[in-house]
C-alpha cells in the first residue's frame, strides 16, 4: 500500500488527495479498534458467566439415590397406586410430628 | 376380616416416635436392630441439635468445601434433590432462618409456652448455591448460609431402614418415623392400614380415616405440631423459602401418598408451603393428596378416597 507523505513539490490536488486517504485509513483502523473492543468485551463476558456458573451451582446435578423415587426434576414420585380406604384396624397413625 | 395385630416395636429417637412393623413375626427382632442402626446413623450424620454431628460441623464452616461422609453427603443430595423438584418450595436452606425464628434446640427443650419478644428475620440463600463436589465428597454452604435437613431427613431414614430391613429379613416392613410411613417387601393381604390424625402420636382410634397403602410412602406435614410463640404470635417449624418466615399455612394437616417416604414428604411440606395453591399442584403431579383445612374442612386430591361418612 502507498505510504506518501506531501512534498514542498506536492500539487494541491495531490495534497487534498493524500489527505483523503489518510483520513479514510484513520476511519478503517478505528472501526477496526471498535469491532475488536466489541469482541474482546464479548469474551470476557462470556468467562465471567462461566466462573458465576461454576461458583454458583452444584458440581454436580443432585439425584437422590436411596429413595425408590424417579431421579428426574419431572418426577414427582408419583405413586403405583393410590390408597384405598380400611376398615383394618390401623397399625401407625400418621400426623403433626 | 379381623386379622391378629401385626408385630411391632416403638421406640424414641430424633426426637420423636419410631415404629416397625413387620409382616413376618420372625423378623422383628432383626428389623428393630436395624432400624436403631439406621437412626443412630442419620442423627449422628444429620442432626442440627447434636454438638458431634457431621451437619453442625459443615455449617459451622460455610464458604468453604468441607469433606462429609457418604450419608451425609447423601442426605443433603437428596434435599437438593428435593428443592429442585418443589422449585425451592423445600430448600434445606432455611437452616438460618428457622434457628433464628427460634427453632434453636431439639424441639423437646423449647418452652413452647414462653412468648419470645421477637424473631430475627434471615433472607434464605438459594439452594443452588449449594455446591456438592463427588469426586472429593465435599460440600460448600454459601457464606451465611446454615443447612436444616428436617424435611427430609427422617423420610429418608423411613426409606433406608425399611429397604434394609425389607433386604435383611424378607420380611414385609413399615416403618414410622414421626408418622412419616415407608414400607417395603411384601405388603399383608389387605395393605399396611394407616390411620390419618392431626398428629402422629395420637390414639389409633382417634377420629380420622384410615387408609391402606401396598408400597411407597406416606408422609402428613402438619402446622400443629413444633410451635412456639413469637412476639404473640404462633410460630411453627416449616419456613417458607420465599419469605424466610414459618409458612402461612390455611392447612391444619396435608398427608400424601408417593413412590417414596422422602418424595410424600417432600410434597406435603410443599403443600402447606403453598397453600391454596396447594391443590392445584398436587393434582398436576398426580399425587394422591388429604387436606385439612384449619377449620377442619377435608379436601381430597389425586385419587385419594374421600372420608368415609
Amino acid at each position: 500500500m502507498e505510504h506518501r507523505l506531501p512534498t514542498d513539490d506536492t500539487s494541491p490536488e495531490e495534497r487534498a488527495r493524500l489527505r483523503d486517504r489518510a483520513a479514510a485509513r484513520l476511519r478503517s483502523i478505528t472501526r477496526g479498534v471498535a469491532v475488536s473492543a466489541v469482541a474482546l468485551t464479548g469474551i470476557v463476558a462470556a468467562l465471567a458467566a462461566q466462573s458465576t456458573h461454576s461458583a454458583a451451582t452444584p458440581a454436580q446435578a443432585p439425584a437422590p439415590t436411596a429413595t425408590a423415587s424417579a431421579e428426574s426434576d419431572d418426577s414427582a414420585g408419583t405413586p403405583t397406586a393410590p390408597p384405598s380406604t380400611s376398615t383394618q384396624q390401623p397399625v401407625v397413625a400418621s400426623g403433626g410430628s | 376380616m379381623i386379622s391378629a395385630p401385626l408385630p411391632r416395636v416403638r421406640l424414641q429417637a430424633l426426637g420423636t416416635t419410631a415404629i416397625v412393623c413387620v409382616t413376618d413375626a420372625g423378623a422383628l427382632d432383626g428389623a428393630e436392630r436395624i432400624l436403631r442402626r439406621e437412626l443412630d446413623a442419620i442423627d449422628r450424620a444429620c442432626s442440627r441439635f447434636r454438638a458431634d454431628s457431621e451437619l453442625v460441623a459443615l455449617n459451622a464452616r460455610p464458604g468453604t468445601p468441607v469433606p462429609v461422609g457418604e450419608l451425609l453427603f447423601e442426605a443433603i443430595r437428596v434435599a437438593l434433590s428435593g428443592a429442585a423438584r418443589t422449585g425451592g418450595l423445600v430448600s434445606p436452606t432455611v437452616g438460618r432462618a428457622l434457628r433464628l425464628a427460634g427453632y434453636d434446640r431439639s424441639y423437646e427443650l423449647i418452652d413452647a409456652s414462653a412468648d419470645r419478644a421477637h424473631a430475627l428475620l434471615s433472607p434464605v440463600p438459594s439452594w443452588r448455591r449449594v455446591v456438592l463436589d463427588p469426586t472429593g465428597r465435599t460440600v460448600r454452604i454459601p457464606a451465611g448460609g446454615e443447612l436444616d435437613l428436617g424435611a427430609t431427613a427422617k423420610a429418608l431414614a423411613a426409606d433406608r431402614a425399611a429397604a434394609a430391613i425389607a433386604r435383611a429379613t424378607g420380611s414385609g416392613v413399615l416403618v414410622s418415623l414421626g408418622g412419616d410411613i415407608a414400607v417395603a417387601g411384601e405388603s399383608p393381604a389387605e395393605g399396611w392400614p394407616i390411620r390419618l390424625a392431626d398428629r402422629h402420636d395420637d390414639d389409633l382410634d382417634a377420629p380420622g380415616p384410615t387408609v391402606e397403602i401396598r408400597s411407597g410412602g406416606l408422609a402428613t406435614s402438619s402446622v400443629t405440631a413444633r410451635r412456639w410463640r413469637i412476639g404473640g404470635e404462633q410460630a411453627h417449624h416449616i419456613v417458607d423459602p420465599r419469605s424466610g418466615r414459618p409458612a402461612l399455612a390455611p392447612w391444619r394437616t396435608v398427608s400424601v401418598a408417593a413412590a417414596s417416604c422422602v418424595d410424600a414428604n417432600l410434597a406435603s411440606t410443599a403443600a402447606v408451603i403453598l397453600g391454596d395453591r396447594a391443590e392445584a399442584w398436587l393434582e398436576r403431579r398426580r399425587l394422591p393428596a388429604r387436606l385439612v383445612a384449619q377449620a377442619g374442612e377435608v379436601a381430597t386430591v389425586g385419587g385419594w378416597p374421600e372420608d368415609p361418612r
